[in-house]
């Protein structure tokens, strides 16, 4: 008997059997494979060579014939199945595992074929494995290519692009098709959303999570939209999964979230990932972490000395350390400096600009803090309480910034610092030194550096480049500051301050009151907007019902 | 045919117990892996290995490193990846999650270098304005 026969009737036994896992192991595609599949392919070239004619087709339709009386229990082929055994004959006979551009083709083949075998309600759910399988194959096949421009160049000028003339690049079609097969699992009826998965239905998450490893490794992480929008819709509840599965979950559920900026969202995700995830998995925890704490950091959360000794964070300290340090003194100089100390690894992992962009706002609130702190005299000369509304001047804020862009500048001090000034010092020695630099800076402490100021990029200044400060810019981050909730209070326009509101209900305390703790500012903001869609939902303005403050869509979490 | 057939059925396995060592030589190599990939738990205490690389300038035909296959596998193990939730943060909240953010970090400490430069930059720029 010849061999193709042979393999065809093993995998007719497995069929009726509907064992799936036996089909997984039989139906290899990789070339590391025991020598008889290499038989099997030399068999198939010289019996059934590529020439049109549908001998294959009617071989495979011989020995897989569909069965009329099935038991319960037991399973038949089905045209679906046998259309995806042609096809995996034919990859074998026609396979090249050094011609990468030919294999991605006849994977892909492959694994479109096996998802429409998989779409048969009855039977379908005994190739989850070889699905599986082959998805692991094809993506792990493109994350390799993806790093050689060359051949993809070929693949893609090789491809027709659809209707629209528009090109799918070969991510989004191997994503598309293991989507496919997501699709297929969501869609299987053996089980509701709220019970426990069966059927296809046990496969939705880790079809879900190869496809967001794909789409993460090849940074295509938006193509991630539709399938979140059908688990919000119509997907199982995360909880009846296993634990691995539902930490990898949302581990790219965080992911996605913090790439479009909820960082709200993407630290729930990776706290109850963090928190679902043992000690004993430190590699993922680190993971996890990496982005967990910059969401923090974002939200206006530090993370505690405690969370960075753990041995999952070994080096987070360096790393994260000065730039907490840095935006608690509003000190902008150290923030650039701490970034710039880690940008490698920050960069590598998404986070440079995120946090050198994002983070900006709370340095800014530290630092109008800080110079409220130097400049606000809340008692008058007599000692008594001071009934003057507590206010911080926007000139004094732009004099503060001006010094701040200047030393970005690299602008040096005239004179030594003032601490360490001796007091017997010439005073018209240090006049003298003042005024032999030029007038336009003798009123600062600052003069330019040898050689002229630093051209400084447009993220490196304070405003853009070398923008200097001025009471506009000043008072439009203000107003930003002011709306995002991280200020409390208003800006007197006409008298050039910043005035802080509610201090008295602060005990007396106008730093409390116009600067509230960042990290409960910024949720009472998450709060308010919530609010706001939940007040346009109820008027009838909106459509679409807000869910929970706390819902992250995709993750299903309750009864709808 | 059966006992081709047999035959066949117990290559597969002896052929899928001999992977992981061909991954194992590969591993050191490996650079992709340092900490920038979620990968996939492992099952029955073996390495997660699927997406291993070869290393950056390999000559050799650069067709996909043979993995065990794990995932497929657990579809038929689940109890192999599930874990129960008293090994997990979520049942021993009390002793550190609170612990782990600092919600209070304002700084009202204005002796530092900066504060004192600022200060004096202030002052200074004040009094060339009255001037």
């Amino acid at each position: 008997m010849s061999l193709v026969v042979e393999f065809l009737s093993g995998i007719r036994r497995f069929v009726l059997a509907q064992n799936g896992e036996e089909l997984r192991k039989w139906l290899l595609v990789e070339n590391e494979v025991p020598e008889h599949y290499f038989r099997l392919k030399a068999e198939l070239k010289s019996s059934f060579p590529d020439n049109g004619s549908d001998a294959l087709e009617k071989l495979v339709d011989r020995c897989l014939p569909e069965e009329d009386d099935v038991a319960d229990g037991k399973g038949s082929p089905w045209p679906g199945f046998n259309a995806l055994m042609k096809v995996y004959l034919e990859y074998w006979r026609d396979v090249d595992f050094n011609n990468l551009i030919n294999l991605h083709a006849s994977l892909s083949d492959l694994l479109i074929s096996c998802a429409n075998a998989l779409a048969n309600p009855t039977y379908g759910a005994m190739l989850l494995q070889t699905s599986m399988s082959f998805s692991e194959s094809l993506s792990k096949l493109v994350m390799g290519l993806t790093r050689k421009p060359e051949l993809i160049a070929q693949i893609q000028g090789g491809m027709a692009g659809d209707e629209s003339g528009e090109r799918k690049s070969i991510v989004e079609l191997a994503a598309d098709v293991i989507q496919k097969i997501f699709t297929s699992c969501l869609t299987d009826r053996s089980s509701n959303r709220w019970s426990p998965p069966k059927g296809k239905k046990v496969a939705v998450y880790l079809f879900a999570n190869l496809t967001l490893k794909l789409l993460f490794a090849c940074d295509k992480s938006r193509l991630a939209v539709q399938m979140f929008t059908n688990l919000s819709t119509s997907g199982p509840a995360l909880s009846l999964y296993p634990a691995s599965q539902r930490v990898t979950f949302l581990y790219y559920l965080g992911r996605f979230n913090f790439d479009y900026g909820h960082y709200l969202r993407a630290h729930l995700c990776f706290e109850a990932a963090y928190r679902q995830c043992p000690p004993r998995f430190q590699k993922h925890r680190r993971q996890i972490l990496t982005f967990w704490i910059p969401s923090n950091l974002l939200l206006g959360r530090f993370p505690s000395l405690n969370l960075l000794q753990r041995p999952e964070a070994a080096g987070f300290h360096d790393i994260f350390f000065p730039i907490c340090a840095a935006v608690r003194a509003g000190n902008f100089v150290a923030f650039s400096q701490a970034l710039a100390h880690s940008k490698e690894w920050l960069w590598n992992r998404g986070l440079y600009l995120t946090l050198l962009y994002r983070l900006k706002p709370l340095v800014w609130r530290s630092f109008s803090r800080k110079v409220f702190l130097l400049t606000w005299q809340g008692e008058n000369p007599d000692g008594t309480q001071s009934k003057k509304m507590a206010a911080l001047s926007i000139d004094h804020l732009v004099t503060a910034a001006t010094y701040v862009q200047k030393l970005l500048e690299g602008y040096v001090p005239l004179k030594p610092a003032p601490r360490a000034r001796p007091p017997h010092i010439n005073t018209i020695f240090m006049k003298a030194v003042t005024n032999s630099v030029s007038d336009a800076e003798s009123d600062s402490l600052l003069a330019p550096p040898p050689g002229g100021p630093r051209a400084l990029m447009p993220s490196e200044g304070l405003i853009f480049g070398n923008k200097r400060p001025d009471h506009d810019n000043i008072e439009s981050i203000l107003a930003g500051l002011i709306y995002g909730g991280v200020l409390n209070g208003f800006i007197a326009r006409q008298l050039g301050l910043f005035a802080v509101e509610g201090a008295r209900k602060a005990g007396g305390n106008p730093v409390l009151a116009g600067w509230p703790n960042a990290y409960q500012s910024i949720r009472e903001r998450f709060n308010e907007e919530y609010e706001e869609a939940a007040a346009a939902y109820n008027s009838g303005e909106s459509a679409d019902p807000p869910g929970e403050v706390d819902d992250v869509p995709g993750w299903v979490q309750k009864m709808g | 045919m059966a006992s081709s057939a047999a035959t066949k059925d117990e290559k597969a396995p002896a052929a899928a117990d001999q992977k992981p060592e061909i991954v194992t030589d590969q591993k050191p190599a490996a650079a992709l892996e340092e900490d920038d990939e979620f990968e996939d738990f492992p099952v029955d205490g073996t390495l997660p290995t699927l997406y291993t690389t070869r290393p950056e300038g390999d000559a050799s035909p650069q067709h996909p490193t043979p993995i065990p296959q794990q995932s497929a596998a657990l579809l038929t193990s689940d109890d192999n990846l599930d874990w129960a939730a008293e090994d997990t943060e979520a049942a021993t909240e009390s002793q550190g999650t609170q612990h782990l953010w600092e919600e209070s970090w304002d700084d009202d400490d204005t002796s530092d270098d900066f504060s004192t430069q600022l200060r004096e930059e202030l002052k200074k720029v004040e009094a060339s304005k009255k001037r």
